[in-house]
């Protein structure tokens, strides 16, 4: 399934919203990629997910694909809405 | 525009300047710190099962380190600058990292040491070469990481940041947030980097310690020799080469003469606050959490002015229960007792959706559904919030305050819900009736208008400065196109301000600020003009406020706002409030 989000909180996808995210992602057994501006990344990898820059209001999509897809795209769905709080 | 030498207010000319970070004056030896390891290109492999052991120990070695950080950086500087370590936590074990350490230690028969550097220069580069400064930033990070390791790997005999010989001035290019952390602090006067700005680790954590900093020092490293004596001033970031006894003298003066000031402010400790003819106010702090109590011991305040309740309902999927509520208001009650503690009920809005709170999409949230005007539809949740602070109020020292309320009707309202919540827990054995207070905050300008109704049901009122800015000029504070508009000089805003104040004393109301304007130095003076008689702020700030306070009379405060009333711009009221600091400070 895709996912097409955007980000909310005003910093950014900076070290800690992607620590947050990319530990959230690893919980899942799916594969899931992250895709901006045509490239490809693990959403599981705080690396990967930092090295995109991602900025506020910036559109991203997940790609999931595996057995607990569709839970995932929710719960991450609703991390990226919430600012990345839990 | 660094190399621009700018003013200076000591009689010397000064070396170079960087940006002033974390203020004060240090006297001492430069002290160069050195980062470089050794090189480890030439290490050869010792056999892939010995390189991944050795590995795979740094590795947990340096984990083990970095939690350790988290839990001091938690306990010293705070919650947020902590984060970065728990990310460092999580970088070091990231598949995109350690995968081509491992693949090149078994497949390209690499050591550790150069199976590190390879994986770490590849992620290095793509955060060097980011379009974002705050990635640029990062890269730093992972070279902190990497040292970290290869420190590890083969301990290095150089004298480190964490044991110091003696006090020094430290000179760096730059410092990791690891580095900062972890050096030898009663041994480090004062620190210049040569990178860095207001906002990178080094200048937060310094300005948190209290050690004076000064940044952005181009050639700083390479500029001083070893026993140099230097001199700085991390306000205005000005560095000194003390070539003579005299300048050195003056110098370490200036350096005594901070100390006993710092001293002097804590004699004020335990106080009231006082104008120099003893004209009295409150000095009151702004807290978010239970987490903040340490800091309003820390900084002496005479009671709490706003606790902002939000954090119980943030972040959770059902409304907090009585019982939830219950135990926080008690802590922060109890603890600060008899001083009084103004809880403000739950001020939320559209623009931050809670799960549970059922506010319909609205095209502006901010002129819509929020904070007071919620509560009062869903009467149950607010009875809920209003019932857990009365039962919290063992030791009488209880405040209730209510946000966002438009019309004095609105209070009326509000009186009901509250004798009614008082009512119903009188049937309950457990619960003791003590007195409190009911008040609310002045955010909305028609309100200032209905303030002798108001007095019907409330005993005080607080001005929330933000809001009420933002709704009397209509301009949203966060957007950057309006800051112009968005001015708290504003002449209209000041004449509200002194209207309100007027209003509040002639309907003998309680009357303070707890907005973020209530402890900004250069209005202080121009509030205590007005007639306001608590202030609530930053908790740190207001041992600082008060300092100030005893620095001026009641009498020139008056004299002052005059003045600024017959103001005609904006830029006159704001030259006005500037000026009596500057010189309130020099006349002492």
């Amino acid at each position: 399934m895709e996912v097409q989000l955007k980000i909310k909180n005003k910093e950014g996808l900076h070290a800690r919203p992607a620590g947050v995210l990319a530990k959230k992602a690893a919980e899942f057994q799916s594969n899931i990629q992250i895709v901006v501006n045509g490239q490809i990344k693990s959403a599981k990898s705080i690396m990967a997910l930092m090295s995109l820059s991602l900025k506020h209001d910036q559109p991203f999509t997940l790609i999931i694909d595996g057995p607990d897809a569709q839970v995932a795209g929710d719960t991450l769905s609703e991390l990226v809405n919430n600012e990345f709080k839990v | 525009m660094l190399e621009l030498v700018r003013q200076t207010q000591h009689p010397y000319r000064p070396l170079t300047q960087g940006s002033g970070v974390s203020k004060g004056i240090a006297v001492g030896k430069a002290w160069v710190f050195d980062p470089s390891v050794h090189q480890h290109a030439e290490v050869k492999s010792q056999g892939v099962e010995i390189e991944l052991t050795r590995f795979r120990q740094a590795q947990r070695k340096v984990l083990a380190k970095i939690e350790a950080l988290v839990q001091k950086t938690k306990a010293e500087v705070g919650e947020e600058e902590s984060q970065i370590f728990e990310a460092h936590f999580m970088i070091l074990q990231d598949e995109e990292l350690i995968g081509p350490i491992l693949f090149a230690i078994e497949q390209e028969h690499l050591s550790s040491e150069s199976a590190i550097e390879k994986s770490f220069r590849l992620q290095i580069q793509i955060f060097e070469t980011s379009d974002s400064d705050y990635m640029r930033e990062r890269a730093l990070d992972l070279k902190d990481l990497k040292t970290q390791l290869l420190d590890i790997l083969n301990p290095s005999e150089k004298p480190g940041l964490s044991k110091l010989l003696a006090p020094i001035i430290l000179v760096a290019e730059d410092l990791t947030p690891s580095q900062t952390m972890t050096m030898d602090r009663k041994n480090v006067l004062a620190i210049i980097t040569e990178k860095g700005g207001q906002t990178s680790h080094t200048a937060i954590i310094a300005r948190t310690l209290g050690i004076p900093a000064v940044t952005g020092v181009p050639r700083a490293t390479t500029m001083f020799s070893k026993h140099d004596q230097i001199a700085l001033d991390g306000e205005e970031g000005s560095l000194f080469l003390l070539n003579d006894l005299e300048m050195k003298k003056y110098f370490t003066d200036r350096a005594v003469l901070q100390y006993t000031d710092k001293q002097k402010v804590q004699l004020l400790r335990g106080k009231p606050t006082l104008t120099k003819d003893a004209h009295m106010i409150s000095l009151y702090a702004n807290i978010g959490s239970e987490k903040d109590l340490d800091a309003v011991e820390k900084g002496d305040a005479e009671g709490i002015g706003l606790f902002r309740t939000e954090f119980l309902f943030m972040e959770r999927k059902t409304a907090p229960t009585l019982e939830d509520q219950l135990r926080v208001y008690k802590t922060v009650l109890n603890k600060l007792a008899p001083k009084e503690v103004v809880i403000r009920t739950l001020d939320v809005g559209g623009d931050k959706p809670i799960p549970y709170i059922k506010i319909e999409k609205e095209d502006n949230p901010f002129l819509g559904v929020r904070a007071l005007r919620y509560c009062l539809k869903d009467i149950e949740l607010f009875k809920t919030q209003i019932k857990a602070m009365l039962f919290a109020n063992e030791k009488a020292n209880l405040s209730i305050m209510v946000p966002m309320v438009s019309r004095a009707t609105e209070m009326k309202q509000v009186k009901e819900v509250v004798d009614t919540c008082v009512a119903e827990l009188e049937k309950d054995p457990r619960y003791k009736k003590k007195p409190f207070k009911l008040g609310a905050m002045v955010e909305i300008p028609a309100l200032i208008f209905e303030l002798a109704e108001i007095k019907k049901y409330v005993s005080f009122v607080s001005v929330g400065t933000n809001d009420l800015l933002q709704y009397s000029v209509a301009a949203d504070r966060m957007n950057p196109e309006l800051q112009n508009i968005y001015n708290p000089f504003n002449l209209g805003f000041i004449r509200m301000m002194n209207l309100l104040a007027q209003q509040a004393i002639a309907a003998r109301l309680e009357l303070g600020i707890c907005g973020e304007l209530g402890g900004i130095q250069e209005f202080i003076p121009l509030w205590i003009g007005m007639g306001y008689q608590k202030l609530s702020m930053i908790p740190s700030e207001v041992l600082g406020r008060r300092s100030l306070v005893s620095k001026f009379s009641f009498e020139r405060c008056r004299k002052l706002l005059a003045e600024v009333l017959k103001a005609k711009h904006e830029t006159d009221v704001k030259l006005k409030l500037t000026d009596f600091i500057q010189k309130g400070e020099k006349t002492t």
